[in-house]
């Protein structure tokens, strides 16, 4: 089964927000792909601090958060992060995440892993070969296709496979549409979706939606 | 001579086999063995029925085509730790992001367990071995197998294997994530633990049911009761039975004889 | 020869078997051996079996009387020894030799007509019998696999009795009770083989070299 969805992250999957205005940003890691209720107060345990003044800043930096499960509960290490304007940071689960989640600001508005806007990225490696295609499960027109194939057995074909995995391939979303569409890769490779311009899209795979794709 | 003579032949013993085998009920055995990535344990239950006796004096009931039900349960453990390798980290360039790298993502596999059931018949013909004795007050006559027979596996090997690999490799799908790796996984278990290796196991595990088989084709007690008490002025009447032997004599006709003396 | 024959099964009780199975029965139920009235037998027990009196006119009462027999002796064909004339043992038959001490019991009283009871006395005066008999072996099957072996007496002879005509009777009434004593002693089966397996019987009980024979098949 595939496990091609950007609003639940599992191992495997990584999602990065560049943070391009200054400010203290309270998010949770949730396993609900619905924003939580206006009403709810909770003391914010993650943060991410934004120091210095917004604006373009070259020589972006990544950071690492990585998300782990501990007895059933969501870990961020580290909870509290402080970074630059323009740095970018990047949410990385790992082999104890056994549910999905997403990460998502408490202000319904800066970030979201299940709702990419501008700015974000969401990146997945593939185990399963096949035709994957995916759409928006927010209901765009957004949609493409990923061809994963299986290495050959050959000795040389397999050191090239080996090779190929540190190579990643890109997708540009962008107004409702991506580029390129569709992408062919092996199996173990990632691909990044590269959020330039959305409302708030997802990256799923049509088998998880249950609505027959719309034709491309 | 022997104050008591009982002979039945071949047909007759046949009856009384049958009646041994359902009166045996089911024998049990455990073991274990590994190979490769494999490590298993096993428990193991048969029961025993129909067959055909032929007599060689002056001990020996051979008994042709005996069925052997057995039924197997298989906890298998795959250690899939030699999978364990890691996807390198991804450098990208990203407009208006930047260069982005995901981390080096490292999976180790863990030993899973696949638990298995099994059962099948097999027919086997062995020599007997006549054994009569007085155990603890009761005088018994027992036919003991005396070697186990070559078992005729290969059909039930394959089906065995198929069965192993069709659960491991359900096992495997949901833990191993990646089609190439699920594939080495199996190429590998299938090169440790492969149609050889099954009928060795099904071999320790049928020797295990059927060596030292015995089926008891007599026990009665010693202090014999010849005629059952009829009330309190009639009390039962009672005879020892002494120097109870079995043998099997050829007259003619091949026989199981019983000779006992009795005492009042 | 083998001992099944054209049957699949086959039990046989030799004559020693036969004998210590017969010791056996009247040592664990000596009261088929002891008959007798009161006051021989005041009720029946294990030792002993009371019956009731002789009826007579004019004995008030009845006659009380007495029978004890010796455990009895079984020889099977061919026989150990010479019989008496006219006994002989055949094929198929056995020989049963006993000793029967017959009591009568003896009222001695004065001669008031009130009856001898009254004012009299019991004397036993007994007799000893050697008898012997020679009979045939039958048997009675319950249900598949369950039977029984009785034997029964077709002539007897006491031995050293006269005249002839109390030698007959004698002959007949011993003859009666033996017959009695041994309708209650089974033979079952399962003793010919001890228990060795359920026999359906085909064949016998015959008998032959000291030995009673069955044949047939198993349940």
């Amino acid at each position: 089964m595939s496990s091609l969805d950007s609003r639940f992250l599992h191992v495997g999957d990584c999602y990065g927000h560049r943070f391009t205005r200054a400010g203290t940003i309270p998010y949770e890691l949730s396993r609900s792909p619905l924003p939580p209720v206006a009403s709810s107060r909770r003391e914010p345990a993650l943060a991410i601090t934004v120091a210095g003044s917004s604006g373009e800043h070259p020589g972006m930096r990544q950071h690492k958060v990585a998300v782990r499960e501990l007895d059933g509960a969501l870990l961020a290490e580290p909870a509290q992060l402080e970074i630059a304007v323009g740095d970018a940071v990047l949410w990385v689960p790992d082999k104890t995440v056994e549910i999905g989640f997403c990460v998502r600001a408490l202000d319904g508005e800066t970030f979201d892993s299940a709702s990419l806007t501008r700015n974000s990225l969401y990146t997945h490696a593939f185990g399963l070969a096949g035709r994957h295609r995916w759409r928006d499960a927010h209901g765009s027109a957004l949609c493409g296709e990923v061809l994963v194939t299986m290495p050959k057995r050959t000795p040389e074909e397999r050191g090239q496979w080996l090779e190929a995995l540190s190579k990643g391939t890109v997708v540009h979303v962008g107004d409702e549409h991506a580029t390129p569409a569709v992408v062919e890769i092996m199996v173990g490779q990632t691909v990044f979706w590269a959020i330039e311009k959305a409302p708030g899209v997802s990256i799923t795979d049509v088998t998880l939606l249950g609505k027959p794709d719309k034709p491309s | 001579m022997p104050d008591i003579l009982a002979a039945i032949d071949e047909t007759a013993a046949n009856a009384l086999l049958h009646d041994a085998e359902s009166a045996l009920g089911k024998s049990g055995a455990s073991g274990g063995t590994g190979s490769g990535p494999i490590v298993l344990t096993w428990s193991a239950s048969a029961s025993f029925a129909g067959g055909t006796t032929a007599f060689t004096p002056p001990k020996i009931i051979a008994i042709d085509n005996c069925e052997a039900n057995y039924a197997l349960g298989l906890d298998l453990g795959v250690d899939l730790s030699f999978l364990d390798f890691c996807l390198p980290s991804v450098c990208v360039s990203i407009p208006c992001i930047g260069e982005v790298c995901t981390p080096e993502i490292c999976i180790a596999f863990p030993t899973i367990p696949v638990p298995l059931s099994f059962s099948s018949a097999l027919v086997f013909s062995a020599d007997f071995e006549l054994d009569a004795s007085l155990v603890g007050g009761d005088w018994e006559i027992d036919i003991v197998i005396v070697s186990v027979p070559t078992l005729d596996l290969g059909a039930d090997a394959t089906l065995l294997l198929e069965a192993i690999i069709a659960a491991i490799e359900a096992a495997l799908a949901l833990v191993v994530p990646f089609g190439s790796l699920l594939a080495t996984a199996l190429g590998a278990i299938a090169v440790a633990f492969g149609i050889a290796e099954v009928e060795g196991l099904l071999g320790d595990v049928l020797t295990a049911l059927i060596s030292g088989l015995r089926f008891n084709l007599y026990k009665q007690p010693q202090h014999f009761e010849a005629i059952p008490g009829a009330g309190p002025l009639d009390p039962p009447v009672f005879v020892n039975i002494l120097n109870l032997g079995a043998e099997v004599q050829d007259a003619g006709k091949p026989e199981l004889v019983v000779s006992a003396d009795i005492q009042g | 020869m083998s001992l099944t024959g054209s049957h699949h099964a086959f039990a046989g009780i030799g004559e020693h078997g036969v004998n210590e199975v017969v010791h056996a029965f009247f040592s664990a139920r000596p009261r088929y051996l002891r008959y007798g009235t009161t006051p021989f037998v005041a009720s029946t027990t294990v030792s002993a079996t009371n019956v009731p009196t002789i009826s007579f006119p004019g004995i008030p009462g009845g006659i009380g009387y007495a029978v004890d027999l010796s455990i009895p002796r079984i020889d099977l064909y061919p026989p150990n020894g010479p019989l008496p004339a006219p006994l002989a043992l055949g094929a198929d038959q056995l020989s049963v030799e006993t000793e029967a001490r017959i009591t009568l019991g003896c009222w001695r009283g004065g001669g008031d007509s009130g009856g001898d009871r009254k004012h009299g006395s019991l004397t036993p005066v007994s007799t000893d019998l050697k008898v012997l008999a020679v009979g045939h072996p039958f048997a009675r099957t319950f249900s598949p696999g369950v039977g029984e072996i009785y034997f029964e007496v077709d002539d007897v002879m006491v031995v050293d009795v006269a005249p002839p005509s109390l030698d007959a009777l004698l002959d007949c009434l011993l003859r009666m009770i033996l017959n009695g004593v041994l309708s209650n002693l089974p033979l079952p089966f399962e003793v010919v083989n001890v228990g060795f397996f359920k026999l359906i019987l085909e064949e016998g009980p015959l008998i032959a070299a000291d030995q009673i024979e069955l044949r047939g098949s198993v349940v």
